[in-house]
């Protein structure tokens, strides 16, 4: 009898407690995707996670939509499978191809098991009833196809995979900027259809619609981050402060606030080592100064 | 042109009619206050690059990079003066020419004006724990510089072309 009670009170006990340090675990991965900075619309005083925020991009402005757990607008009705094949596959529960403004080709290199416990967090949070905004894209963009034309052309799939070869913090490291932060998402130039251009991987962008000027973060010391070390990589990634002392703004400030700042030390100073251990570019990327004139004389 | 000194003989080469267009052309393409709007630019980002190049060698003492403790004094003393005068850097008119400075900084005078205080603020506590040598309360104020910086310069700066 006391064997069976045992027995009952740890099944009973044992979810419960995974559930908690999974919930921990969800709230970790969710900061270490920056899920935040895109699905809030901060700008205009949005609710969390409701979505609504405007992404402008080349080929029109997406939508971000509701990753609240609301049945009826968000995710609330979401399986498990169906959040995995979103985030690993990218492809809705309805079996629609997203559009790659959804990182799912760097979400694809997540582990199955980060992927369930961000789902269990954001299911914890506060649900909000707002319906997703339909996106406003060039002609040939909204063409059926054109996502799953896209996919099977550029897309890879498939879970991150440790360089045996590599230290421990290394391979934290690529797997936090390369899987889960998709840094290159706006560090890395992008060839045609947007196909991120894996030769100038990370070496910055001059011009990002939407965006702006995307600095080179590759460890060249002319024109990247070569003159940094690891610390003072870690201490940017905690305060927002350059090697110069500038403070960084833009999307930049967000994804400091709503992701990195956030994070573990350890898993800030895994990401420092990995970037600066990658190959050097130099490309000049220059922060110009927008001319304003003033109407009168346009 | 013309205006750089008054050449007489110049002025009497040229007819009438050329000289009152030219005027009346200068007079409409290059009002001086354009002029000025690009030199308050360039000084302010001189001033905003002296506060940043105090800043990263303020962090590189706070941080126990280097061993100056008696150079952050100066460094302190002299964000605290920077951070004083931030808020008249931005008159009115200086917005046309090559800046960074969001329309909000004219639009937004309240928002931007709190912007202001709160870097004083947190410039203002770091003196204090400057001068009290508190290590716990010199890395909370001197974060709290960098927050105030960075949160001005999402609402306030842009990182467009």
């Amino acid at each position: 009898m006391k064997h069976l009670l045992t027995a009952l009170l740890l099944s009973v006990a044992t979810p419960l407690q995974a559930s908690e340090s999974q919930l921990e675990r969800g709230r970790q991965v969710f900061n270490a995707a920056s899920c935040a900075v895109c699905h809030t619309d901060k700008e205009n005083n949005g609710e969390p996670l409701a979505g609504g925020y405007a992404m402008k991009s080349d080929f029109g402005t997406f939508y971000t939509p509701n990753i609240t757990p609301d049945p009826e607008t968000g995710i609330g009705n979401w399986s498990d499978e169906d959040f995995i094949r979103a985030m690993q596959q990218g492809i809705s529960p309805e079996g629609d191809h997203y559009f790659p403004s959804f990182p799912y080709t760097a979400y694809t290199k997540m582990h199955r098991d980060d992927i369930l416990a961000l789902k269990a967090y954001l299911f914890s949070l506060k649900p909000v009833k707002k319906s997703n905004r339909e996106h406003e894209l060039a002609f040939y963009v909204k063409m059926a196809p054109s996502a799953r034309i896209w996919k099977a052309a550029y897309f890879k799939e498939g879970e991150f995979v440790d360089a045996p070869e590599k230290s421990a913090e290394w391979n934290r490291g690529a797997y936090l900027v390369e899987a889960m932060g998709h840094c290159s998402e706006c560090h890395t130039p992008r060839k045609a259809l947007g196909v991120l251009d894996e030769t100038m991987a990370f070496a910055g962008v001059q011009k990002m619609t939407g965006v702006g000027t995307v600095p080179n973060i590759t460890p060249d010391k002319k024109t990247g981050i070569g003159r940094w070390s690891v610390d003072d990589l870690v201490y940017y990634f905690e305060t927002g402060t350059t090697l110069s002392g500038d403070s960084s703004g833009g999307k930049m400030a967000s994804i400091i606030d709503n992701s990195l700042s956030l994070l573990p030390a350890g898993d800030r100073k895994a990401m420092a080592v990995y970037l600066l251990s990658q190959q050097p570019i130099e490309n000049s990327i220059k922060k110009k100064k927008k001319k304003r004139e003033k109407e009168e004389f346009e | 042109m013309i205006f750089t000194g008054f050449n007489y003989k110049k002025v009497k080469r040229m007819n009438i009619k050329t000289l009152t267009a030219s005027i009346a052309l200068m007079t409409v393409l290059a009002p001086s206050y354009a002029a000025e709007s690009e030199e308050i630019i360039k000084y302010r980002n001189s001033v905003m690059e002296a506060y940043a190049g105090h800043m990263s060698a303020a962090s590189r003492i706070v941080r126990g990079k280097v061993d100056f403790q008696d150079q952050l004094k100066l460094h302190a003393d002299s964000m605290a003066g920077i951070a004083n005068i931030t808020g008249t850097l931005f008159p009115e008119d200086s917005d046309f020419g090559e800046t960074r400075a969001k329309e909000e900084v004219w639009s937004k005078p309240k928002e931007f004006e709190q912007a202001v205080q709160e870097n004083q603020q947190a410039v203002s506590e770091f003196n204090k724990a400057v001068a009290s040598g508190d290590k716990d309360a010199l890395a909370g104020s001197f974060k709290k510089i960098s927050d105030s910086c960075k949160s001005c310069h999402e609402k306030f700066r842009t990182e467009e072309e």
